[in-house]
């Protein structure tokens, strides 16, 4: 009996989903089905399609993270913050970008969001301090995607065109991955243990360059 | 009887090949610490234990350096094969038995995994002709799938464990 519950502790230490925050140096410190990026061990498996919700802009800048441009997402989850950007512009358009989002009108805040992050903001400008006209970028964008989208107001479909190109498929994250026929876990069972983390000393060795 | 004599001579040759090369096996664990540089700077975390076992021997009676070539094998984390060839070479400090070894360090499967690694051990008589080995090591690695892009990798192990004259 003591020998089952003894497998079964080590069955559940091996299977459990708490590789998300591992920290990791190697790919091999991750568990099969992760690699090792910037210090985190991340999943190789697609993510599920994630249904949009207007409320939550912040997803489309997570989702923005394939783009590999941590700046630009910092930028831009600060520009598609409607409250802030209401808040700090003046501007009657930050209040109509507002009001679409509260509606959840997903396709005006994703395409707004997407627009925002890549193409109407330079990655060099304050959040802040160009709020103004990054509202009255998303509201530019908004009211012709208004136009074009006959989604506007009703519920989403998260299998619509409109959300795809925002949350549909997996996030990438950097460009890390392990070239596949030579991946660390190539038919070789997990263990499960993992190393155990320790504090991280920033002693100036071998910083990237 | 001539077949008799012959087997003789031939153990007897091949015997006298074997003091040509002077072998050992070892054994042993090693754990520690291993750095490597990650998107927000310097990320220190405990090395998995291993198991290694090597091959070691001093030819030609050239008793001032040992070749050696040896396995390593992760005991947890993922399992992977590594082959540490090397030259030891054994010094004494007040009586007491040293060696300092040079030598690569590379994992090769699954994953593989190229670095150096200089050791430092004392290795004490223990029970009869068995000596223990005690000491740290140092590895550096550079290449390898292993790592993630643009990254290195430094182990710093203690290791524990026995040598057997052969």
């Amino acid at each position: 009996m003591r020998f089952f519950l003894l497998l079964i502790a080590i069955a559940a230490a091996g299977c459990g989903d708490d590789n998300a925050d591992q920290l990791c140096i190697r790919h091999s410190n991750c568990a099969m089905g992760w690699y090792c990026s910037q210090g985190v061990c991340r999943d190789k498996t697609p993510a599920p399609v994630v249904v949009a919700d207007a409320g939550s802009p912040a997803d489309g800048g997570v989702t923005d993270a394939a783009a590999g441009d941590v700046l630009s997402i910092a930028d831009a989850s600060a520009a598609a913050d409607a409250s802030v950007v209401g808040d700090v512009s003046s501007s009657s358009d930050a209040s109509d970008v507002q009001t679409d989002a509260a509606l959840g009108d997903v396709a005006i805040t994703d395409v707004a969001v997407s627009d925002v992050a890549v193409s109407d903001i330079a990655p060099g400008d304050a959040p802040l301090a160009d709020a103004a006209s990054a509202t009255d970028a998303s509201a530019a964008d908004a009211d012709q995607v208004g136009d074009a989208s006959p989604q506007d107001a009703g519920p989403v479909d998260p299998l619509s065109d409109a959300a795809a190109p925002v949350d549909a498929g997996p996030d990438p994250g950097p460009l890390d991955v392990p070239v596949p026929d030579l991946a660390p876990d190539a038919g070789i069972p997990d263990r499960g243990f993992g190393s155990f983390p320790l504090p991280s000393f920033d002693t100036g060795f071998g910083k990237p360059r | 009887m001539r077949a008799l004599l012959c087997s003789a001579l031939l153990l007897g040759a091949n015997t006298a090949s074997a003091k040509q090369v002077e072998a050992e096996l070892g054994v042993g664990l090693v754990t520690g610490l291993m750095a490597g540089n990650v998107a927000s700077g310097t990320l220190w975390m405990g090395s998995p234990f291993k198991l290694r076992a090597d091959w070691a021997a001093h030819i030609e009676e050239d008793y001032s350096r040992r070749y050696r070539i040896g396995l390593e094998v992760p005991l947890h984390e993922r399992i992977a094969l590594g082959i540490r060839p090397g030259v030891d070479f054994p010094f004494k400090v007040i009586g007491w038995p040293f060696s300092i070894g040079l030598g690569l360090r590379s994992y090769v499967t699954p994953y593989t995994l190229h670095g150096v690694e200089g050791q430092l051990s004392w290795r004490p008589k223990l029970l009869g002709k068995i000596e223990l080995d005690a000491g740290g090591s140092a590895s550096a690695f550079f290449f390898g799938n292993d790592l993630p892009s643009q990254g290195a990798l430094i182990e710093f192990h203690g290791h524990l464990g026995v040598r057997l004259p052969l």
